[in-house]
């Protein structure tokens, strides 16, 4: 294995941030798939626990009976927005720490796109981990509480899910590159992200942005997908990782003291 | 000199915001030797090592590593090295030798840890003292013995018996790796220094072999403690005592005289003026001019 790659793992791992994510994203897809099952119920006991009557307006809320095809879809949104989080908080500072420890010197004679590379690949092998972790959580759950076990569109959710993680990742660690400060890091990716977020809401071109995850998430889960859409989909988020790699990559190769 | 035997370094400006960092730096520094830096905090000594290192880049100026333009396999080890945190000493050497695509063994790395006087146990970087990462980023250079080696304070925050064991390595790396030592300690400099260059305020001061410079500017100091302070016209009356001595540096009641070469006449005119003076000697010594002393005469010179 890559030296500078098992070094990340080491880090990753030693500093326990494989294990937060992971119980961070676990318990989220635990508790995502119990409010879909429970959410008439959490309702109605939150009125009753107040003494007052439940709003005629709400009342219609406790006629929809959670299906299986919602708790799967709320739980990959969910942890798509948690996973932006994780990413952003465990990414901004992999590459600027290097800078701020002053361990880069020991990459002077190193190809900064290896260096580049393994910290963006750990932290995605770190956020599959957390994922499957998570899921496979939510569709244990799932299983319990809907007692239905059709889980043939979760392979392209994962897929959707990953891709959507390594542009988060890319974007972030590029930020890390830019600024030696995290703090820095964290709130420009936030903005960024924020920003991306905003452009997924766009008609037309907002379904081929990395964050629009939800739609295409959703046509797989209800099976109303478009696999044109779909692919492009995948090729603009992939584009848009390679690009920011390269980026980052340029950054590193210019940093000076 | 043959260029693929130097590190060449012309006319090198490094401006920051309008601060003159270097100014004009030009230096040969050869292979296989021991290059000593030497200046007070800021002179500008930390710069002109990042920049060699590519650390940094300077305004204006040029340097060719061995008759290239390609840095050659370095280590750059500062006052606060960077180590990785999370790793033990074992770890952190054998990572250093993968990264640097050398295949060393268990037993040298072993030994590496032994050498700088650390032990090979499971206690993370993390929990070590500033010298003992110091000594293990030391012990870095042993394992992969890098073409070209800067140290920036290498033994700021090292005890005594932890310099000794530097001194120790850096004869072990001498003649195998280039090696430019930047440090104001200049007393452990001058033991193992082939050359050096004393810079201040950006600009260097004077350059030559260790011996030479020792020779040119050392000679012996007089070491006198009084009874009371000298006011300034008698500190400038000691000069003009003899055409040898060279320097005159008072701090409170002691000073110290520089003369170029010890001479029986000198100390018996310094002894007359004490006598003149009114003054007692309390404390009277005689040694031979360190690299500190030549660093302090030449840069209040200025």
């Amino acid at each position: 294995m890559n030296v500078i790659l098992k070094k990340e793992f080491a880090e990753l791992w030693r500093s326990k941030k494989i294990l937060i994510s992971v119980i961070v994203l676990a318990a989220m897809a635990m508790s995502s798939v119990l409010l879909t099952r429970f959410t008439p119920e959490i309702i109605l006991f939150a009125f009753n626990l107040q003494g007052t009557e439940l709003p005629p307006e709400l009342s219609g809320l406790l006629n929809i009976q959670p299906t299986f095809i919602m708790a799967a879809s709320d739980l990959f949104a969910n942890i798509g927005d948690i996973l932006s989080w994780v990413i952003i908080l465990m990414t901004a500072s992999a590459m600027n720490s290097e800078f701020i420890n002053g361990t880069f010197p020991l990459y002077l004679n190193t190809k900064k796109i290896r260096l580049v590379s393994a910290k963006f690949v750990s932290r995605l092998v770190m956020i599959i981990v957390s994922v499957v972790l998570a899921a496979a959580v939510g569709m244990l759950y799932i299983l319990v509480l809907f007692e239905q076990a059709d889980f043939s569109a979760f392979l392209p959710a994962f897929l959707i899910i990953i891709v959507y993680a390594a542009f988060i990742s890319a974007l972030t660690l590029l930020y890390s590159c830019i600024f030696k400060k995290v703090i820095a890091a964290i709130g420009f990716s936030i903005f960024s992200y924020l920003s991306f977020s905003v452009l997924g809401g766009l008609p037309v071109i907002g379904k081929f942005m990395p964050t629009a995850f939800n739609i295409h998430i959703g046509g797989f889960l209800t099976n109303t997908a478009n696999t044109g859409d779909f692919a492009i989909y995948i090729i603009t988020a992939l584009f848009l990782v390679n690009l920011l790699l390269f980026l980052s990559n340029c950054v590193t190769n210019k940093y000076k003291l | 000199m043959n260029n693929e035997n130097v590190i060449k370094i012309d006319n090198l400006t490094k401006k920051i915001k309008n601060n003159l960092i270097l100014d004009g730096i030009s230096l040969e520094i050869e292979k296989n030797s021991v290059y000593g830096v030497i200046g007070v905090n800021g002179s500008g000594k930390s710069t002109l090592l990042r920049i060699i290192s590519t650390l940094m880049s300077p305004t204006d100026g040029d340097i060719t590593y061995f008759g290239g333009r390609t840095l050659p396999e370095c280590a750059y080890i500062s006052d606060f090295p960077g180590l990785v945190e999370l790793f033990t000493a074992r770890e952190f050497l054998k990572y250093t030798a993968d990264l640097s695509g050398k295949t060393v063994s268990l037993e040298k790395i072993k030994e590496a840890i032994e050498t700088v006087g650390l032990r090979d146990n499971k206690k993370y970087i993390k929990n070590y003292s500033r010298g003992m990462k110091q000594r293990l980023a030391i012990a870095g250079t042993l394992v992969t013995e890098p073409e070209l080696i800067l140290f920036d304070e290498p033994i700021a925050g090292v005890d005594l018996a932890g310099r000794e064991k530097f001194i120790g390595v850096l004869n072990m790396l001498k003649s195998r790796c280039t090696i430019i030592i930047a440090s104001h300690d200049l007393h452990e400099l001058g033991k193992i220094c082939d050359r050096a260059v004393i810079i201040d305020k950006g600009k260097i001061i004077v350059e030559g072999e260790i011996s030479e410079l020792t020779k040119r500017f050392g000679g012996t100091v007089f070491n006198i403690t009084l009874s009371e302070t000298l006011n300034e016209a008698q500190t400038a009356e000691i000069q003009t005592l003899s055409p040898k001595i060279t320097h005159v540096k008072t701090v409170g009641r002691s000073i110290s005289v520089f003369v170029s070469e010890f001479d029986n006449a000198v100390l018996a005119a310094l002894t007359d003026f004490i006598c003149k003076t009114g003054l007692t000697a309390e404390r009277f010594n005689m040694s031979e001019a360190r690299l500190e002393d030549i660093f302090t005469s030449e840069v209040e010179k200025l």
